[in-house]
């Protein structure tokens, strides 16, 4: 038994001044055991009993906002798109409703399929983001099979946005004024296929995760965030909509095809304001973007997926407002009459969300703090966004692009010359 | 179009008879957005009005701008009236101009939201608006050992890049 003396760990920048006696500082992170993504909880625990919790952000600012400024908005789109791996997609769209916004101030106007475009692959990007986010949280408390199950039934989300983009990642699907790919029927064919498929794991997923107690008895009643302080420390996303504040922004401000199909949407709240509550919020909405992305493939437009944008936006101010599978997101957009923006401000939904985190923490054991962490599902790349690492050599770098077949033969390859590795 | 912007014309003339010469500007920039401009401690006058009135909850985010001017500014993004019952959400930017560039101050807009804590650090440290009143004002985004006074987001900082391109730019001149 340690005698009740106080004792510090941490650096004396983040060092908490007004510690109570009795309590205990530990640093959690940034190499830490909840995510893979680097960040700091100074955490202020009496006993196993988290008191207070202290984030620090920012180990992975990559400058983005300053280099945005040094490019053109089209190359600004693929620039954004690299802010997060996960949510890339809706990046981009926001730029693109940015600066399309700018120039609608002029009578610019966006092809309405490639709107639908735009949201079905955003869509998509909600759905495999959530699913992702379900296998984290289910192994960060232990439950490996649904981990495993709920990442394969990922695979059929990923394989339609390799379909339609040609990439798992990073699909560069916009340009300012419309979209770069376009959807034929057999792809669509395909699409409604797996969303019947996607409908119907989630629906199993719904039932396992109301009535297996391996998911109820860690997740109940863990990082309670009462509706109040949701709104206080402006949580956005699926984080408020756990607490039963009812904000979304594909319904609130509806932006590309949202404002379509408003009447049948809707908002998924659920009111038990815990880690569960959260984990049901993201189930939910799964199966809700599935139907939307029905719906969206029964109506979609002919017509144009593009329209031909000048290259210099007018002079503006634009909030663009979107809602990523994380949050609500924000890029704030001067114009100035040149082809390149003068500041693009991005707010992020992790930003607004991991003051919840704190709250969350607070009077929870401290074995429990890493599943509250990964249930706001953070992205710290998205939340940091900025020191530039500019290498010279760029236009030396040698790309090669294999093909599936080629990946195939390598990893066959690889895996017949170390055979001994399976032992 | 004049029919559909009808609430958000109406939320301007409450403002502007509300507050009469402390609005600078007010404006419909477009659909379901208002452009807002006051003077410096009048901000939290008008955040806490639209909180009593139109129950405006929601901020959205805090945006820091340097104006071509040279003014250091910055922008409050906050639902006006927030979603309810159905209805759409009108968001306002009520932007503050700074009166210094040198010593950037503002009212913290932390005691009348508590959320505006870590958008308020954001700014600070990228673009060194002191915030007076948000209790926090220490590193949140950049490093601890990066130098103090330096800047990131102004214009007056300059990238590698930045420096290549205004560098060829005076070859090509001479």
């Amino acid at each position: 038994m340690v005698d009740k003396k106080k004792i510090k760990v941490g650096s004396p920048q983040t060092g908490c001044s007004s510690c109570m006696p009795n309590t205990f500082e530990i640093p959690l992170g940034p190499q830490h055991p909840a995510l893979k993504e680097p960040t700091h909880f100074l955490l202020e625990v009496e006993g196993e009993i988290i008191v207070n919790a202290t984030p620090r952000i920012g180990y992975v600012h990559r400058g983005i906002e300053k280099l945005a400024e040094t490019k053109t908005y089209s190359a600004n789109l693929t620039l954004v798109e690299r802010v997060c791996g996960i949510c890339s997609h809706i990046h981009s769209i926001s730029l693109a409703n940015a600066a399309e916004g700018a120039l609608a101030l002029e009578g610019f106007e966006v092809p309405m399929r490639a709107q639908y475009i735009r949201t079905i692959v955003a869509e998509l990007e909600r759905i495999h983001s959530h699913i992702l986010w379900l296998g984290v949280a289910a192994h960060e408390i232990g439950f490996d099979t649904l981990f495993m199950l709920s990442w394969r039934d990922r695979e059929l989300t990923m394989d339609l946005l390799e379909d339609i983009s040609g990439n798992r990642v990073n699909y560069a699907m916009n340009e300012i004024g419309g979209s770069r790919r376009d959807m034929n029927q057999s792809q669509i064919d395909r699409m409604l296929k797996y969303m019947d498929i996607t409908i119907e794991r989630m629906e199993r997923y719904k039932d396992i995760c109301l009535n297996e107690n391996t998911i109820r008895m860690r997740t109940q009643e863990v990082g309670i965030l009462l509706p109040q302080k949701a709104r206080e420390l402006c949580a956005v996303g699926p984080t408020a909509r756990a607490s039963g504040v009812a904000i979304d922004v594909r319904y609130d401000d509806p932006y590309s095809a949202y404002g379509e199909f408003r009447d049948i949407f809707n908002v998924v709240t659920y009111d038990s304001n815990d880690v569960f509550s959260l984990v049901v919020v993201r189930i939910i909405e799964t199966i809700e973007a599935c139907i939307y992305i029905k719906w969206m493939l029964k109506n979609i437009p002919d017509g144009p997926i593009f329209k031909k944008a000048p290259r210099k936006v007018p002079e503006a101010q634009i909030l663009s407002r979107t809602e990523a599978p994380r949050g609500e997101l924000i890029h704030y957009l001067w114009s100035n009459n040149t082809n390149k923006p003068y500041r693009l401000k991005i707010t992020t939904p992790t930003l607004s969300n991991i003051n919840t985190v704190s709250e969350m923490m607070k009077g929870d054991y401290l074995a429990d703090s890493t599943i509250t962490l990964a249930s706001i599902d953070p992205c710290f790349s998205c939340e940091d966004r900025m020191i530039t690492v500019v290498n010279n050599d760029r236009r030396k770098a040698k790309v090669e692009t294999w093909s599936e077949s080629q990946l195939r033969k390598y990893s066959n390859d690889w895996h017949t010359a170390n055979k001994r590795w399976k032992k | 179009m004049s029919q559909t912007l009808q609430d958000e014309q109406n939320i301007v003339d409450t403002l502007k008879s509300q507050f009469g010469k402390k609005i600078l500007e007010a404006e419909v920039q477009q659909e379901r957005r208002i452009n807002v401009k006051v003077a410096d401690p009048d901000h939290l006058e008008v955040l806490s009005f639209a909180m009593k009135k139109w129950q405006a909850w929601h901020l959205i985010a805090i945006s820091s701008v340097d104006k071509p001017d040279g003014v250091i500014a910055a922008v409050y993004h906050f639902d006006v009236r927030p979603p309810f019952g159905g209805q759409v959400a009108i968001s306002m930017n009520l932007m503050i101009d700074c009166d210094n560039r040198d010593n950037p101050k503002l009212a913290s807009a932390y005691n009348l939201i508590n959320g505006a804590e870590f958008f308020e650090r954001e700014a600070h440290d990228l673009m060194g608006i002191v915030f007076e009143g948000n209790p926090n004002l220490s590193k949140l985004i950049l490093p601890d050992d990066f130098p103090e006074g330096v800047y990131p987001l102004r214009k007056d900082f300059l990238l590698e890049i930045q420096k290549e391109e205004l560098a060829k730019k005076e070859k090509k001149k001479r």
